[in-house]
């Protein structure tokens, strides 16, 4: 019987070596093959001579071992070392001639022997042994919680951790500087905690209050600010190389991409727990129960999975299957940063060279981006209606049962046993054929895949009664001849509200509609579907999604309708592609109009041949003869139990919700195993690597990854296993980096050996602690944050004391609190605040990005408002080959993968943007308006409010006195006496932007 | 201590160096600033590895690199191949072993329209399309087997300019400047004259990517605009002396308060010595794009007075490109201008596509190596030709002919290049490379060397490694070696 699940292994015939080999093998090996190895092979492939190349050495037994899947034994035709020195494929070897026929024979033959090489009691001298890399590298030790550190000043320590910072500063003999005054924090704390000044009636409050735990209410109340989430969201934005764009030529776009930053911002805003955070992330799609939306029921934790989904993609790509391996590459090297500051794409190409992660951690997990394929998921309504598809299979099982025996009564068969006759008996698939989904075996079919409710819960079986009106006459029963899988008319209904993915692809409103097959290997460029209705059809290779119609792989892509027949329909892929190596193939069948059915998905050049079961043929030749006569009082009582039926299906059938948001999201499929790729290359596959988890963590054994799905929900799991000495340190250590501008580890997105370790032990104990904790008191970041902000060490000043600044001139231990430099984003978010542009409503589609004349390219798009409608950087839309030169010039991010730490710069393309950017002028004038609309203000009201706005503090008097000058010279060469006219608003304006070009404005002490 | 006033102050890793800059300053900081900033300094050299020293001996201190975006025909320009006419209208297939390409609309081979002649004294053969660069030919290394890894565009050309496939990594140009930082103060150190083509992949061909955003390219229209932001609105131009005067009050009393006996934070500092900088180039770079002191002789030469527009475009572009390296520019790019047919991208239109793009660039080009030699310049100014990838030898369609990464021609003049000979050969089609095959990370490390780097030693951290724009490649190509 075959298995339900057609779980394949994509490279099984890649062996071991045979270990033990017969005398006279080993002598042709000493006698013919090595010579050959060091004459043609050495001056490259051998540790003598340096780092060999491609990592591939031939000087030991252990060696070749190593370089696992270079050879099959027994199988020279694949094995890549014979086809390299054939000449046959890209890679030849010797590159400086093909050796001679004799000598390749030998080759040939030795491996066909079994590849006997003399165990020389050689270990290769590069061996990879994870126990001691992990035993060497802190970041691998479990976090222990330390007790905090006594202190000679314990009076300063408002927390823990405090004394942590204390202590060091102790030891090395400084002091603290004291603490900012409220102004200062009340600026900090709202720049850093929501990127937006805070409002001089807000900073006034809280100088006013002298509860001692005023500043503690005061940050309670930007925690409790939906800013708080937009600023905090656009920092993780960083980490998964955010964009709503792919990139490469034409930059189309990531449908509805910014669902996910929504998802982000609320995430923050309702303090989600870090690790529903990442879970979601993970594996929002296979979260059970979902969470959902309280108001709406939208399914919230799918969205999360757009995570997955976010970076650059190839449209066109010659070499589909390299593509895939890169595409993949990013996904599991932004995994692997965002939540566990590991740099795991350092081990696509040979095992990495510093940390305790082999090239099969990587493709183990490689193996699950690869069974995880890419849909809009109507996320508003899966799951109402995935209640309403399983009433309706609850419906049509109910029917099966009561209509199935009268309609056999009816047609004089006998009642017993009837299904065992309908169902198909096993059809073994014919020579050269590759069954990627079977939906005509009843219970035993390819369980169902699907976007959403439409294709319901299971296939349905053969046989199946259904009710087919006749003009002018009753209606009437007839069986379904075949088992399918099937999507009601009411589905093809369906509409999204959002963007669709880019045409053809896109031509049909797919959200909602998609059945997906199982994902094979597939030797074949043809593919054939059994298939009834209007349909579109998508054979997905190698996961390549952008089916834009520019050159190559249109093929992938058909629509047809068999006007209510069941057909088979050729697809051959050969148009676009050789096909002379194997792609992994999934379908993807999206109905178009009315009610759709698949029978059978099958890769072969020739069409597949069945035998279908009888049973039901004979039945429905008997009912649809024209001597049956409907009117009989039993056809009539069957006719009449169908409608009835029927009309309770469609009453249940009403419910569905048709109409959703759609957001990029994860659709899980079978488990694939991935092959290690040799050097990273598509085209030199290795070893099998088993779905698991890195084995620095998790050991080498582990239990098996799961075969119907991707594994992602047990991913999920493994990272978040308290046994994880990583993920709840690099959340904890992000969170630090963004309130004092410098991680406890700097390399934010790296804690391995090429990452910096924590400046000394009493910061790793304070990371440790903190994380020990973070997670032992539920994830909460907002908790975290508060701590930290309330803590005295954040309330320090930024004063420099000379001699601490002496002894450690880097701010190391934390003597004084660093002055910032603000990002892009939040200079121009404070810049729309202090101007009275800014429009604060949270969260929503994007605004079309602003584009200078200098910014061309293909897919550019018309360029959007200059002030980007006052909307907040976060909303300005992320298009990859067109980002903000603004932000650009203030070190935002280029998005192709995690920077958790951006580069804080100083260039004068800053200050020319703050001097002559047509925005900055433009909201310089707008302050300037707002800022005379009252009338009653003095001058020097005027200064004060505008100071205030801007630095949070009131001006000196050096500075009013400063202000006052420049107002009066500066009406002056506006031809204007400010003596006369107090009110000028380009003078103001000129003012204004003289603020705006401050140091201050963008630099928070 | 003065500050060094040689001639080629390329060590500075920074375009404004925090040393120089607060010792200009003159406020008379102390030793415990010193050696804040020693430390620091150290730190960042030890880093980011922004050279101290140059590696090896410079041969060029500065880079043009002429992009022929789209890719220009091998076996039309540089690489005659007599058997196609031979071949003419044969299926490929029954010739050799043809790769998919990007059309997959293989026809068959097509000859080339051109015909050619030999120039110069080292009767290297150049097509009809470019009878000015034959003119120059002695000046000029011809590589005839390059290669790419991709027969798409944009992987391509990112390839070509950051030395990978995929998108965000740093262009060879910001790699060139965080190497050596900049001879001009008040200039970028890596331009992009934009002759009104930006290559497919876009402004990231162009990026800084993980480098420090200093390193950015800043795109230049030859024409009136020039530089983004350079310029101060009309109205606020007379204004904005005082507007910044303010700021500057404001900034002393900033500074002060952060500062109790101690220097004010680098970072502070460094901003306001960057206001200062930029405020100088709004100057400078109008001065730049200025061309009104050329001659007429010059600009006639360089082809500002054709009555092709295209050739006016790329005549500015190139005369530019001298003046950004008589400047001390580090790096300068020029793209193509628009000629109406998508570049040298001639998937069909194969002989007008080709002639009027050549028409554009042929007569600039070979004036900029005269003008250049004629200053003493090319001594000093590596120029390197090259699209990125060719095209293949069999027709796509009737009339044109799609990517060809297995085989291409580029060449390289001035500053230690060894010109008038050509390195490399292709098979009988010029469809693969027979001989010295050549890679853009051998390119890369070529460019680096002539310029005194050692592509294995420019390496920046990101990632979780140390970074290169060779990656882990590259062979200096010592066959191009004056």
């Amino acid at each position: 019987m075959r298995t339900a699940i057609l779980h394949f292994c994509l490279c099984a015939w890649a062996m071991p070596v045979v270990a033990v080999a017969a005398a006279d093998d080993l002598d042709f090996f000493e006698s013919r093959i090595r010579p050959v190895l060091r004459e043609h092979c050495g001056e490259c492939h051998s540790r003598q001579a340096g780092d060999p190349e491609g990592d591939l050495s031939f000087d030991s037994r252990a060696d070749f071992l190593a370089a696992a899947g270079i050879a099959v034994a027994g199988d020279p035709d694949r094995s890549l070392l014979v086809q390299a020195i054939r000449y046959d494929g890209d890679l030849q070897m010797p590159p400086a001639g093909k050796l001679p026929p004799e000598v390749i024979r030998d080759v040939e033959e030795w491996v066909r022997r079994g590849m006997a090489w003399p165990d020389d009691g050689s270990r290769s001298t590069a061996a990879f042994d994870i126990a001691s890399r992990k035993a060497a590298h802190w970041c691998w030790q479990p976090p222990q919680r330390s007790p905090a550190p006594t202190v000679r000043d314990s009076a300063w320590c408002r927390d823990d951790l405090d004394r942590f910072v204390l202590a060091r500063l102790e030891n090395a003999g400084l002091t603290p500087a004291p603490e900012a005054s409220q102004t200062a924090l009340a600026r900090r704390a709202s720049e850093v905690l929501t990127g937006l000044p805070p409002d001089p009636e807000a900073v006034a409050a809280l100088v006013a209050d002298t509860d001692p735990r005023a500043f503690e209410a005061y940050v309670d109340r930007l925690l409790a600010s939906p800013h708080f989430g937009e600023r905090f969201a656009r920092h993780w934005l960083d980490v998964v190389r955010y964009a709503e764009t792919r990139g490469h030529e034409f930059d189309f776009a990531i449908p509805n991409a910014w669902r996910y930053r929504d998802w982000v911002v609320e995430a923050f805003n309702n303090d989600l727990p870090y690790d529903q955070f990442v879970r979601e992330q993970i594996a929002g799609d296979l979260v059970d129960p979902p969470r959902l939306d309280p108001q709406s029921g939208a399914n919230r934790s799918v969205v999360g999975t757009g995570f997955w989904l976010l970076g650059e993609e190839v449209h066109g790509p010659v070499d589909i299957a390299q593509d895939e391996a890169d595409r993949i590459d990013n996904r599991v090297d932004t995994f692997g940063k965002a939540f566990l500051g590991l740099a795991l794409g350092c081990a696509r190409c040979h095992d990495h060279k510093f940390d305790a992660i082999s090239a099969a951690d990587y493709y183990a997990i490689a193996g699950m981006v690869m069974s995880s394929s890419y849909r809009q998921a109507p996320y508003e309504v899966l799951g109402a209606n995935r209640d309403v598809a399983m009433r309706l299979a609850a419906a049509d099982t109910k029917a099966r049962q009561t209509l199935l025996p009268l309609a056999a009564a009816l047609a004089g068969e006998s009642g017993a046993d009837i299904e065992s006759q309908i169902i198909a008996a096993d059809h073994a698939p014919g020579d050269g054929e590759t069954v990627i989904a079977d939906y005509t075996q009843g219970p035993r079919s390819t369980p169902i895949i699907a976007d959403a409710a439409a294709w319901g819960t299971a296939a349905v079986p053969a046989g199946q009664p259904t009710l087919v009106s006749v003009e002018g006459s009753p209606a009437r029963l007839r069986l379904d001849p075949l088992g399918h899988a099937q999507s009601d008319a009411t589905w093809s209904t369906a509409s999204s509200t959002g963007e669709r993915d880019p045409a053809p692809l896109g031509g049909v409103d797919r959200a909602g509609r998609v059945l997906r097959t199982p994902k094979v290997r597939c030797d074949q460029g043809v593919v054939w579907h059994r298939v009834r209705g209007n349909l579109q059809i998508y054979v997905v290779v190698d996961s390549y999604v952008m089916l834009t119609g520019g050159p190559l792989y249109g093929s992938h892509l058909m629509t047809i309708d068999t006007k209510g027949e069941w057909q088979w329909v050729r697809q051959d892929l050969r148009k676009d592609m050789a096909w002379d190596a194997p792609h992994t193939v999934h379908v993807e069948y999206a109905a178009i109009a009315g009610e759709a059915g698949v029978a059978e998905s099958v890769a072969a050049i020739e069409q597949p041949q069945r035998t279908d079961p009888e049973f039901s043929a004979r039945v429905n030749q008997t009912l649809e003869s024209e001597s049956f006569d409907w009117t009989s009082p039993a056809a009539t009582a069957a006719v009449n139990e169908a409608e009835r039926l029927a009309a309770a299906r469609a009453a249940i059938a009403s419910e569905a919700r048709l109409a959703s948001a759609t957001a990029p999201a994860i659709l899980d499929g079978n488990g694939i195993d991935q092959c290690v790729l040799l050097k990273g290359s598509a085209a030199r596959r290795g070893d099998r690597v088993p779905r698991r988890f890195l084995e620095a963590i998790d050991g080498a054994s582990q239990p098996s990854w799961p075969e119907h799905s991707s594994g992602r929900k047990e991913l999920a799991d493994r990272v978040l296993d308290p046994a994880n000495p990583l993920t709840a340190r690099v959340i904890v250590n992000r969170i630090w980096h963004h309130l004092f501008g410098r991680g406890l580890v700097p390399t934010t997105d790296n804690f391995g050996v090429l990452g910096e370790a924590p400046t000394d032990p009493q910061a790793r104990a304070l990371l440790d602690t903190l994380a020990v904790r973070f997670a032992a008191e539920g994830w909460s970041m907002k908790r975290l944050i508060k701590e930290i902000v309330t803590s005295s060490t954040w309330r320090m000043s930024s004063q420099r004391d000379p001699v601490a600044v002496e002894k450690d001139p880097l701010n190391l231990l934390l003597h004084h609190y660093p002055l910032r430099r603000l990002e892009g984003e939040a200079i121009r978010d404070s810049i729309l605040a202090v101007s009275g542009s800014l429009d604060r409503t949270v969260g929503g589609p994007p605004v079309e990005v602003f584009l200078t004349d200098f910014q061309q390219g293909r897919g550019r798009p018309g360029p959007g408002p200059l002030d980007g409608a006052g909307r907040r950087s976060i909303y300005v839309k992320v298009r990859r080959n067109f980002l903000s030169g603004f932000l650009l010039a203030f070190d935002a991010p280029v998005p192709f993968q995690a920077m958790g730490r951006r580069n804080v710069t100083n260039v004068p393309a800053q200050s020319l943007a703050l001097m002559n950017d047509p925005f900055v002028a433009e909201q310089a004038a707008r302050w300037a308006r707002k800022a005379v609309a009252d009338a009653d203000l003095t001058p020097q009201q005027r200064i004060d409010q505008m100071v205030r706005e801007a630095f949070a503090r009131g001006p000196t008097n050096d500075e009013l006195q400063g202000a006052l000058a420049f107002l009066t010279t500066q009406a002056d060469r506006h031809g204007v006496s400010f003596t006369e006219q107090p009110r000028h608003e380009a003078v103001w304006a000129d003012f204004a932007h003289a603020l705006f070009n401050a140091k201050e404005f963008i630099f928070v002490p | 201590m003065p500050r060094s006033h040689h001639h080629c102050r390329r060590f500075r890793g920074l375009p404004l160096s925090r040393r120089d800059l607060l010792r200009q300053a003159g406020t008379g900081f102390g030793a415990v600033a010193a050696a804040a900033l020693l430390h620091r300094d150290a730190a960042r050299a030890a880093s980011t590895g922004t050279l101290s020293a140059l590696h090896h001996a410079a041969r060029a201190t500065s880079v043009i690199f002429l992009y022929m975006d789209g890719g220009v025909s091998q076996v039309d320009s540089f690489d005659p191949k007599p058997r196609l006419k031979q071949d003419a209208g044969k299926s490929p297939h029954s010739l050799f072993k043809v790769d998919a390409t990007q059309f997959n609309n293989v026809g068959t081979i097509l000859p080339s329209p051109w015909e050619f002649k030999h120039y110069g004294a080292s009767g290297t053969p150049v097509s009809d399309l470019f009878p000015h660069m034959g003119s120059v030919i002695d000046d000029l290394a011809v590589i005839r087997s390059m290669t790419s890894e991709f027969p798409e565009h944009t992987n391509a050309n990112y390839f070509l300019h950051t030395g990978s496939g995929l998108q965000g990594r740093p262009s060879m140009g910001a790699w060139t400047t965080y190497g050596l930082g900049s001879d001009n103060d008040n200039l970028p150190g890596y331009m992009v004259i934009n002759g009104g083509l930006i290559p497919p992949g876009g402004l990231d061909n162009f990026t800084n990517g993980f480098l420090p955003a200093t390193y950015q390219g800043s795109i230049i229209k030859p024409t009136a605009a020039g530089l983004a932001n350079v310029r101060p609105e009309e109205t606020s131009a007379a204004h904005q002396p005082a507007v910044l005067e303010l700021a500057r009050l404001l900034d002393r009393g900033f500074a002060a308060s952060l500062a109790t006996g101690t220097a004010a934070p680098d970072a502070l500092e460094s901003a306001i010595a960057n206001q200062e900088l930029a405020y100088r180039m709004q100057t400078e770079v109008p001065a730049l794009l200025d061309l009104a002191g050329e001659t007429a002789a010059t600009k006639r030469a360089y082809g500002l007075e054709s009555d092709y527009e295209p050739t006016r475009i790329f005549a500015a572009e190139c005369l530019l490109a001298r003046r950004m390296v008589e400047r001390g520019v580090r790096f300068v790019e020029l793209t193509c201008p628009n000629t109406g047919a998508d570049r040298w991208d001639q998937h069909g239109g194969l002989r007008k596509g080709h002639q009027n793009n050549a028409r554009a660039v042929d007569q600039p080009i070979a004036t900029l190596i005269r003008d250049l030699k004629a200053r003493g310049l090319l001594d000093s100014t590596l120029v390197v030709w090259a699209g990125e990838f060719g095209r293949t030898p069999f027709a796509q369609g009737t009339d044109g002919r799609d990517h060809n990464p297995q085989a291409y021609s580029i060449w390289m003049a001035g500053g230690g290049v060894k010109g008038g000979g050509v390195v490399g050969a292709t098979d009988d089609y010029g469809y693969r490379v027979v001989e010295k095959k050549f890679t853009i990370h051998d390119l890369h490390a070529t460019m680096l060397h002539l310029l005194g780097i050692d592509h294995t030693r420019l390496t920046y951290r990101f990632s979780g490694r140390d970074m290169r724009l060779t990656d882990v490649a590259g062979e200096v190509m010592t066959d191009v070696l004056a």
